[in-house]
């Protein structure tokens, strides 16, 4: 029976991590925020607009790991179907399509002063607007009515539609590349950063913090779907008891 | 037309971006929290009943 | 055993022709979805008078100057290999200036000028503390305030 063993042993791991991502989680987003607005200087051109960078860009990270986290469960559910992949999906798809917003919104409030506009056409932002359409499409195809719930499994749908989404993930990335666009170029790459070290340290506090956030939101819904799943079979257990 | 983004106007989008993140994620983070306790619960509760 | 190799092989090869068909489509839609074209692309033949098109280029150093009436300015586009003037009456973002990135909606006029009706700031992908900017001294003072 791995369909039951596997939710058991992965709570025996889950409990314990859940508190330990959420603490450490919150205390690094805190403290790189707090150093992204008060410790760090302006940028040289951008001035304290820039301090924005240091939400909008875990945010990007987010929702772009999200999706590829998703594509992963899609590929464990089609070909080992394993019990825990939908479960994972189901629980990555809400804060994926959050930080994806956020990107998105903090993005836009970071263009008008910078670029004098909220919202242009460009790759990198239709792209990204495209990955919201994805998520909002994922949890459309995976909603289920109160009580219907199929035991947080994935249809093989849902599951090549996480597997065929991702192509946009590259896009994304590349968009700045290969496309002339308004947004600029990648300031982090393998060669470097052109952010400079005293403004990119507070970056790396709030990519990881939030990141730790992103995990606790996920541990903490697939424990929902679980514990949902334990109350639906025992209810049904119950009711055939009573049957015979 | 400086070349630099300058003056207090814009710590105006700075706290909006930074409070549209803060409650957005607090939003996610507590309902996520509210909805695995209130699950967890009923799934201990109804254990305890059978044993 | 054999069942779920078979499904791994059909999972990657169903995503690998997915892939190159994001590639393919990607790569076909170079130029539609740019958006905005070089003062080269200009250069060689690629914008027609009177025609709404998107500019994007540096301002030139040294180019940018403001007419008579007090509200047009006027500057050179360039990408390094052509250059493009452009005439623009309105309010530009704190951003653009000399040496700096733009993005400018209007079209070509008959006499080669490019005259823009909206300008946007193209910010590039630096980021460093204001005793470090190589910025002109002037330029300095107005930060300072």
């Amino acid at each position: 029976m791995h369909a039951y063993a596997n939710p058991t042993r992965f709570l025996a791991i889950a409990r314990p991590l859940t508190p330990w991502l959420l603490g450490l989680g919150l205390a690094l987003v805190l403290a790189g925020a707090w150093a992204g607005l008060m410790l760090v200087p302006g940028d040289y051109k951008q001035g304290d607009t820039a301090r924005i960078l240091y939400v909008h860009v875990p945010a990007a990270w987010l929702g772009m790991g999200g999706w590829s986290a998703l594509a992963i469960t899609g590929l464990v559910q089609l070909v080992w179907r394993h019990p825990l992949a939908g479960i994972a999906a189901r629980a990555i798809a809400v804060p994926g399509m959050l930080f994806t917003a956020l990107c998105l919104a903090t993005g836009s409030i970071w263009g008008k002063p910078t670029w004098g506009t909220w919202w242009e056409w460009d790759g990198r932002m239709t792209s990204m607007l495209v990955l919201l359409f994805l998520y909002a499409g994922f949890l459309a195809l995976t909603m289920e009515g109160d009580g219907q719930g199929r035991g947080g499994s994935l249809s093989r749908g849902a599951a090549i539609y996480a597997l065929v989404g991702a192509i946009n993930i590259p896009i994304i990335n590349r968009s700045v590349v290969w496309w002339n666009s308004l947004h600029q170029g990648p300031s982090i790459t393998l060669r470097g950063s052109s952010i400079d070290g005293s403004l990119l340290w507070p970056l790396g506090l709030t990519v990881l913090g939030f990141t730790l956030l992103f995990g606790a939101i996920v541990l903490m819904r697939m424990r929902r779907i679980i514990a949902d799943n334990r109350v639906a079979a025992r209810l049904r257990r119950l009711a055939d008891d009573e049957g015979a | 037309m400086t070349g630099v983004i300058s003056g207090g106007g814009q710590w105006a989008y700075v706290a909006a971006a930074y409070a549209l993140t803060a409650l957005s994620t607090g939003a996610v983070l507590w309902h996520s929290w509210r909805a695995m306790r209130k699950a967890e619960k009923r799934s201990d509760a109804l254990r305890r009943n059978r044993t | 055993m054999k069942a779920k190799h078979q499904r791994l092989i059909l999972a990657l090869v169903a995503l690998a022709g997915v892939a190159g068909a994001g590639v393919l489509g990607a790569s076909a839609l170079r130029d539609e979805a740019a958006y905005f074209r070089t003062p080269e692309e200009v250069a060689g033949g690629h914008a027609k008078v009177g025609e709404p098109m998107r500019l994007g280029g540096m301002v030139a150093a040294g180019s940018l100057k403001r007419l008579g009436d007090g509200v047009t300015i006027r500057f050179v586009a360039t990408d390094g290999k052509a250059s493009v003037p452009v005439e623009f009456t309105g309010i530009v973002p704190d951003l653009f200036a000399e040496k700096a990135g733009m993005v400018a909606d209007g079209r070509m006029r008959a006499d080669g000028v490019f005259v823009a009706d909206r300008i946007l700031a193209k910010h590039d992908e630096r980021y460093m503390p204001p005793q470090m900017g190589d910025m002109p001294k002037d330029m300095k003072a107005a930060a300072g305030g």
